[in-house]
């Protein structure tokens, strides 16, 4: 067969065979059957195609009805039961929203009354109420907000109430001063001795270690020749032994029974004092819980529960002192320092912990404060607690206490009386006595007094008085009878300086001192008969020692 | 059955403190806010801290409630907070890249917050929040006084709010005469007004200035201030409104510069009272007889309605309408103090005290400076109040007296004679008036004095010849008896006095006896059995009963600390007993010696 001769694919023909002509096929196809079938849809109108079929058939409609009627059984389980309440899955949830949502409308109720131009809002609305539920906020403290100052701290009080708040304020201060002076030492920051190097520390460690293995060694080696000493043989016991033994335990239990006994019957007899004991018991018990429960109170109106690092401490009471007291309202010396006093009122009331600041001050404060607050006719007073603290003379106390500030105060002093005397006594030496002397240097003269009368009390025997005039108490007792400018000052150096000049060595140094002098230049007072004794005393010393006194 | 135990992880979930109390660090990592914004939502929202029975995490914390904690966490005012700390990190960002423009336009928009729904929701009604006025008021007073401070964040706009506040809330006191205590003291002047029924207590400073000591947290203090300007802003609102003024006050320009806001702000008040509150106060006398019928009505109903044996809910009706006429007649009483006096303040008298003072018991005030309602060369003024040691030029037709005086009458609530406090003297003790004598027990002598001016002003009978009743009696009476016969009549009083004491000591022992007898009875069956004791007090008191003990307790500490007051008064009474012997022993010998 022979190949069918190429033929050029450029031409006509080739060209017509590859152009479709599906689509006009396709159209007078359409077009025929549109024509055979009764002309073309698309130009007919939509009323003549459908139409809406009126004619009822009520068989059908009974079948589709009934068929809708019909329950299936899973959404019959699923519909509601009247008479069974729902449980749900949150009710808080739910209750929740539906109060935010009343909140809310009620939050546009208050939005929809009229502003002001300040554009403030009555909140509490008419009547002065709201009818939102309040919070229940325990009462934090029973401690009024504004504490209204006792009486005496009137700008122009009576002198007996302006009395009672003085010796109130001056007892709170000395109690500060005392708690400083006779309170223990601190622990020192650093301890006497040398450094040690870090190589010897080494070697001490080594030491020590070598030391403890030596000790157990040695223990080991003594303990071993007593056990082998010890007889390995163990003794037989014999019958004899044995009913011994059985007698005896025998004997033993019997007494104990017998005892036993003799116990219950005489328990039994001492039933009533039994009873007693545990009536008192309960009594006391009872009686433990209420002093607690009165304590707890009784702080509780005084100062907050401990709410920080840092314990509160009341403000001073603001008295005046009885010279700035003028009656007259355009002289008075006003507190200064209110908004301190408020913010240790929010400290007081538990609102805010105590900070370690507010806390501070009264510590450095203190002895200012003391000066400060310390009127003059109170200073006997003072002494005369001062003295209390240091002899610890309950009786005394007591009625000193009871006579000038009352019964509170008394209680206060006498705990803190024998706090101080029984932690303090077996310390009370050269520290107090150094204290005394420093007392000296005090530039107010209460404090001198203080001291003078705490080196009187002291100079007991000949070794305390040499000790208080090495440390150079007599010198600082001359001083301050030379610069003292009342008689009371003056009697108390006196009265010290007499009490040293018991022992002869004091006597010599005080006249090495220029005593002789200085006792000489002090006036006589009418007033004060004691001066002139204690002068005349000492004068004496000093011509029995055969001083030369007439200068 | 016991509580059923659940399986709880190590460290999670805890019962007893451990669960129900945090620390303060734990607190703030719940809430998820810095300590600063910490500590002023615990100040907005009254939460404080407390102290557990047991401090699970030490001695050294500072322990918060965990509901406290949940109460803050579901406040708005925290997500607020939050913003404006983004929003400041914003500003502080733009400051940082020198876009100034950026910076001014984010502060222009600073968000802020307010606080008038915390208030609503800490004092739901307004008596709650009369009820905790007292902090808010002295706070406000306070920082009036203060200096501002840029250092300590002081703002000078925040103290003028501050002068603001406290000057519309004395004026509306003032114009109320809602005022009811005043005491002086070394520390400020101490005032009491009753509104609604609640005691409310401040102490204003001394027109002094005020030293800021760097052992206060102004940071606090500040906050605390935030919350009660706003407290007493929407307070003051609420009283304006009740009494139909209209509420941020309107002044007059011209009195504001010179400083005399109080006066002002009274000139507002007239103004106002005179335009709105003319009809209501027409309506008041035939409202109140609507009332009364109403009342009677409702009495007649409730009789109808109440059981036969409960006649006690009709008594406590009845005496709540008594209680209201008897408010009235105490502000009644206020009113009519100073009424028809006209006052003038020197120059050196504390000025602001005194203007809220004396119009607050109906008193007409003028002081020296522009803009007084009056000048000091008024004929028609009655008294004038000076400080000073002598007084130059004197009107004849005035009185010259000390500011105490105004105090002084106003705690007794009548007029006191103004002898003791003229110019010069040295004036009678200022009492407080905070201290109730009768309870104290201790009475001092001034208050005894005041005392039988009251009485005598009350049955305008002449007063009794007592203790300090001489000076206070008219020149004339005392020429006319004489030194002699004055004396004579002070030692009968005295001798009056002493019968009247002894015999009320014979009555007291007398009492004392009986209940000496009564309690002598309870021992001795006390003594027979350890339980009789138990029961004789019960029986004394049944309502002990059924107290807790606890409770139990807390009565008895009561009573011990009443014993105590009494032995105390006691004891002051004997002093004062002898010291008046002493006097007398002295005075005799003296005459002794005389003659």
């Amino acid at each position: 067969m022979g190949k069918k001769a190429k033929t050029s694919r450029k031409g006509k023909k080739a060209w017509r065979a590859n152009v479709s002509t599906e689509d006009i096929h396709d159209y007078f196809e359409k077009s025929t059957k549109d024509a055979f079938s009764g002309g073309s849809l698309t130009s007919v109108p939509t009323e003549s195609l459908f139409f809406i079929d009126k004619s009822k058939d009520l068989s059908v409609k009974r079948k589709i009805e009934k068929k809708r009627e019909k329950v299936i059984r899973v959404d019959s389980v699923l519909t509601k039961n009247p008479f069974v309440e729902a449980v749900p899955s949150s009710k808080q949830k739910n209750s929740n929203k539906k109060k935010k949502a009343a909140l809310e409308a009620k939050d546009l109720v208050v939005q929809d009354v009229p502003k002001d131009d300040s554009g403030m809002v009555p909140i509490w609305g008419n009547e002065g109420q709201h009818s939102g539920k309040a919070r229940q906020v325990s009462k934090q403290s029973i401690i009024p907000a504004v504490e209204v100052e006792s009486p005496g701290c009137s700008y122009n009080p009576s002198f007996e109430s302006h009395q009672d708040s003085l010796a109130q304020a001056v007892s709170e201060e000395m109690q500060k001063v005392y708690k400083n002076e006779l309170g223990p030492q601190p622990v020192p920051l650093t301890v006497m001795g040398e450094v040690i190097d870090e190589g010897d520390k080494y070697f001490m460690e080594a030491d020590d270690g070598s030391d403890d293995e030596m000790n157990e060694e040695n223990l080991s080696e003594g303990e071993d020749p007593a056990t082998e000493k010890r007889p390995s043989k163990t003794r037989r016991v014999t019958r004899v032994e044995l009913n011994k033994r059985a007698r005896r335990k025998e004997l033993q239990r019997k007494e104990a029974e017998a005892k036993k006994a003799k116990e219950l019957s005489e328990d039994i007899d001492s039933l009533p004092n039994i009873l007693q004991e545990i009536a008192k018991e309960d009594e006391e018990k009872q009686k433990k819980h209420l002093r607690r429960v009165i304590s707890k109170q009784e702080r509780l109106k005084a100062c907050p529960p401990r709410l920080g690092k840092y314990k509160f401490q009341p403000a001073p009471p603001q008295v005046l002192l009885s010279e700035e007291l003028t009656g007259s309202l355009r002289k008075l010396k006003g507190c200064a320092t209110l908004a301190r006093d408020r913010f240790k009122s929010l400290e007081k009331r538990g609102l805010i912990p105590p900070s370690a600041k507010s806390g501070s001050y009264c510590s450095k404060e203190s002895l200012g404060m003391c000066s400060l607050e310390i009127s003059h006719h109170l200073m006997e007073k003072v002494q005369i607690k001062c003295f209390i603290l240091l002899v610890a003379d309950e009786a005394y106390l007591e009625q000193e206490a009871e006579r000038k500030i009352g019964w509170l105060l008394k209680l206060i002093f006498a705990g803190t009386a024998t706090f101080v005397a029984y932690q303090f006594f077996p310390y009370m030496g050269d520290n107090l006595m150094h204290q005394s002397v420093s007392l000296l240097y005090v530039r107010d003269p209460l404090f001198k007094r203080m001291g003078a009368s705490r080196l009187a009390r002291f100079a007991i025997d000949d070794q305390r008085r040499m000790k208080i005039v090495e440390i150079g108490g007599g010198q600082e007792l001359l001083n301050m009878l030379g610069s003292a400018k009342d008689e009371r000052t003056q009697k108390e150096a006196l009265k010290a300086l007499s009490a040293l000049s018991k022992s002869d060595e004091a006597v010599k140094a005080l006249h090495s001192a220029g005593a002789i002098l200085v006792i000489k230049s002090t006036p006589d007072t009418f007033e004060d008969a004691e001066i002139g004794t204690y002068k005349s005393n000492l004068l004496k010393r000093f011509h029995d020692l055969r001083y030369d006194i007439s200068f | 059955m016991g509580k059923p135990k659940h399986y709880r992880p190590p460290g999670k979930k805890k019962e007893g403190n451990a669960a129900r109390y945090v620390t303060r660090s734990q607190a703030i990592k719940i809430l998820q806010v810095s300590l600063s914004d910490f500590r002023k939502l615990c100040i907005h929202k009254g939460v404080f801290p407390r102290e557990p029975k047991k401090k699970v995490k030490g001695n050294h914390h500072t322990y918060y409630h965990l509901k406290d904690v949940m109460y803050i966490l579901h406040d708005p005012l925290l997500e607020k907070f939050r913003e404006i700390r983004a929003y400041q990190k914003k500003i502080k960002k733009a400051k940082a890249k020198k876009n100034d423009e950026l910076a001014r336009l984010l502060l222009s928009r600073a968000p802020s917050y307010k606080l008038d729904m915390v208030i609503r929701d800490r004092y739901p009604t307004f008596v709650d929040a009369l009820r905790d006025l007292d902090d808010p008021i002295t706070m406000v007073h306070l920082f009036a006084m203060l200096p501002a401070i840029d250092r300590l964040k002081i703002e000078a706009k925040r103290i003028h709010n501050c002068r603001r506040l406290c000057h519309e809330w004395q004026a509306y006191i003032s114009r109320t005469h809602k005022l009811r205590k005043v005491f002086v003291a070394v520390k400020g002047i101490y005032y009491q007004a009753e509104v609604d029924g609640q005691k409310i207590t401040w102490l204003a400073p001394h027109a002094r200035q005020q030293v800021l000591t760097d052992d206060v947290d102004f940071n606090v203090m500040l906050t605390f201030l935030e919350f009660y300007e706003a407290l007493l802003g929407f307070v003051n609102f609420q009283l304006y409104h009740s009494i139909n003024v209209k509420y941020p006050p309107i002044l007059d320009p011209r009195l504001e510069a010179l400083a005399a806001d109080l006066y002002a702000l009274s000139r507002y008040f007239d103004a106002n009272y005179r335009a709105s509150v003319q009809e209501p106060q027409v309506t008041g006398s035939s409202r109140s007889e609507q009332e009364q019928e109403e009342c009677d009505l409702r009495l007649a109903q409730l009789q109808h309605q109440l059981p036969a044996n409960e006649p006690g809910a009709l008594m406590h009706l009845v005496q709540n309408a008594a209680s209201e006429i008897e408010e009235d007649e105490a502000t009644k009483d206020c009113k009519k103090l100073f009424q028809n006096k006209k006052i003038f303040l020197s120059r050196e008298v504390p000025r602001e005290s005194l203007l809220f003072v004396i119009p607050a018991f109906g008193g007409i005030v003028s002081w020296e400076g522009d803009g007084a309602p009056f000048t000091g060369a008024d004929d028609s003024i009655t008294h004038q109040i000076v400080d000073r040691p002598t007084q130059g030029h004197v009107y004849l037709s005035r009185e010259y007296v000390q500011p105490q005086w105004v105090y002084d009458s106003v705690n007794a609530r009548i007029i006191l004679p103004t002898e003791p406090y003229m110019v010069g003297r040295d004036p009678p003790p200022h009492l407080s008036p905070f201290i109730d004598d009768e309870a104290e027990g201790y009475v001092p002598d001034y208050a005894k004095t005041i005392k039988q001016l009251q009485a005598a002003a009350k049955t305008d009978v002449q007063p009794l010849p007592g203790m300090g009743n001489d000076d206070l009696d008219n020149s004339q009476n005392m020429l006319a008896e004489g030194y002699i016969s004055r004396t004579e009549a002070m030692e009968a009083a005295e001798k009056k006095q002493q019968m009247m004491l002894l015999e009320k000591q014979y009555h007291d022992d007398l009492k004392m006896e009986l209940q000496g007898v009564s309690t002598i009875n309870k021992q001795s069956s006390a003594e027979s059995l350890p339980d009789a004791q138990q029961i004789a007090i019960d029986i004394e008191d049944p309502s002990r009963l059924m107290m807790s003990r606890k409770k139990r307790g807390l009565a008895i500490a009561i009573e011990m600390g009443k014993q105590r007051k009494k032995d105390q008064v006691e004891k002051l009474k004997e002093r004062k007993r002898n010291i008046e012997a002493a006097r007398k022993s002295e005075k005799k010998h003296k005459k002794a010696q005389l003659s």
